[in-house]
C-alpha cells in the first residue's frame, strides 16, 4: 500500500495529477446542474412575482 | 438535408433536445465514471513502471486523454461554427457557447497535469517549448470564445463572432500536433498515430484507451449538460419552458 502511495518517489506528482483531474471533472459534472437548478428557482421567483 | 438521420434532426429542435437529452446525460456519466475510474486504477496500479520514467510516467493516463479531447473539442467547435454559418442551425450556436468551457478547463488541465510531469521527468514545470506553448495559445483561443459571448450584446452577431473565430483558431490544432515534429522541443514525439505505428507497449496501452474513451463519454455529457442549461436560459419566454418551470415536466 505504502508503494503505491509512495511510488518510489513519485507519488506526489502522480496522485496531485489525478487528483487535480478528478476535482475538474466532478467540478465540469456537477456545475450545469446546480446552474440549471439556480435559473429553475429564479424563474419560479419570477413567476411569483408577476 | 435527407442524410440527417431523423433522431438527430429531433435533436435540432431546442424543445425536443431538452426534454430527449437528460437520460443520454446520465448515461454518459455513468458510463464515463466507471471507465475513468477502472482505467485509473489500472494504469495506478497494475501496469509496471516505465524504463526510464519510473512511476512518473502514470500520469500519461490523465495527461493525455484530457489534451487530446480537449483539441477535439475545439475542432468540434470550428465545425460548429460552420454549421453555424452555412445553415444558421440555433443549436449550432449552442453547442459552441457549450463546448468553449468545457475545452477551457480540460486544456487548463493538460497543462497543468503536464506542468506536473515535467518535475520529476524535465526538472522543470515550464519550457517555452512550441507543444506547450501552442496548447497555451489554445487556452486563450477557448477564453477568447468564452468572453466573446458575453461581450456582444447582440446574440446574432456574437454567435458569428463565436464561429469566426473557432474557425480561425482551428489552425492552432495542427500546429500543436506537428509542433514535436516541426521544432526542437523537449515534448516527446505522438506515440499513437490514428494510421501509423504506436510506439508504446501493448502492456501500457489497455488503459490508455480506456481513459481516452472515459473522458470522450464524460466529456460528451458535460457538453450536452451545459446545452440543456443554455436552451432553458435562451427559451425562457416559451410554453414548454413555461411548463417545466412550474414543475409539469422533467
Amino acid at each position: 500500500m505504502m508503494e503505491l502511495l509512495t511510488m518510489d518517489g513519485h507519488g506526489i506528482y502522480v496522485w496531485s495529477a489525478y487528483i487535480l483531474t478528478t476535482c475538474v471533472l466532478l467540478g465540469l459534472g456537477i456545475y450545469p446542474f446546480i446552474r440549471l437548478s439556480r435559473l429553475k428557482q429564479r424563474y419560479q421567483e419570477d413567476n411569483e412575482l408577476k | 438535408m435527407k442524410f440527417i438521420p431523423t433522431w438527430l434532426h429531433r435533436l435540432a429542435s431546442p424543445q425536443h433536445f431538452f426534454g430527449d437529452i437528460k437520460s443520454w446525460i446520465m448515461w454518459l456519466y455513468v458510463l464515463g465514471t466507471i471507465g475513468f475510474l477502472v482505467g485509473s486504477v489500472w494504469g495506478l496500479a497494475f501496469v509496471p513502471p516505465e524504463r526510464y520514467q519510473g512511476d512518473s510516467f502514470r500520469i500519461l493516463y490523465v495527461h493525455a486523454p484530457i489534451a487530446h479531447v480537449a483539441q477535439l473539442i475545439y475542432i468540434s467547435i470550428a465545425v460548429a461554427g460552420v454549421v453555424h454559418l452555412v445553415w444558421k442551425l440555433k443549436m449550432a450556436d449552442v453547442y459552441m457557447s457549450a463546448a468553449a468551457p468545457v475545452g477551457c478547463w480540460l486544456t487548463a488541465l493538460a497543462l497543468a497535469s503536464g506542468m506536473i510531469w515535467g518535475m520529476p521527468t524535465w526538472g522543470t514545470a515550464w519550457v517555452w517549448d512550441a507543444r506547450i506553448v501552442s496548447t497555451l495559445i489554445l487556452l486563450f483561443l477557448f477564453f477568447g470564445l468564452i468572453v466573446l459571448r458575453r461581450v456582444v450584446p447582440n446574440p446574432t452577431r456574437a454567435a458569428t463572432a463565436l464561429s469566426i473565430l473557432a474557425i480561425v483558431g482551428a489552425i492552432n490544432i495542427p500546429i500543436i500536433k506537428y509542433s514535436v515534429e516541426w521544432f526542437e522541443t523537449l515534448h516527446q514525439p505522438a506515440s499513437i498515430e490514428l494510421f501509423g505505428d504506436i510506439a508504446i507497449a501493448p502492456v501500457f496501452l489497455t488503459p490508455l484507451f480506456i481513459n481516452i474513451a472515459s473522458i470522450y463519454v464524460l466529456a460528451a455529457g458535460f457538453i450536452l449538460a451545459n446545452m440543456r442549461y443554455l436552451v432553458v436560459e435562451r427559451n425562457a419566454s416559451m410554453t414548454w419552458i413555461q411548463g417545466w418551470i412550474r414543475g409539469q415536466s422533467q
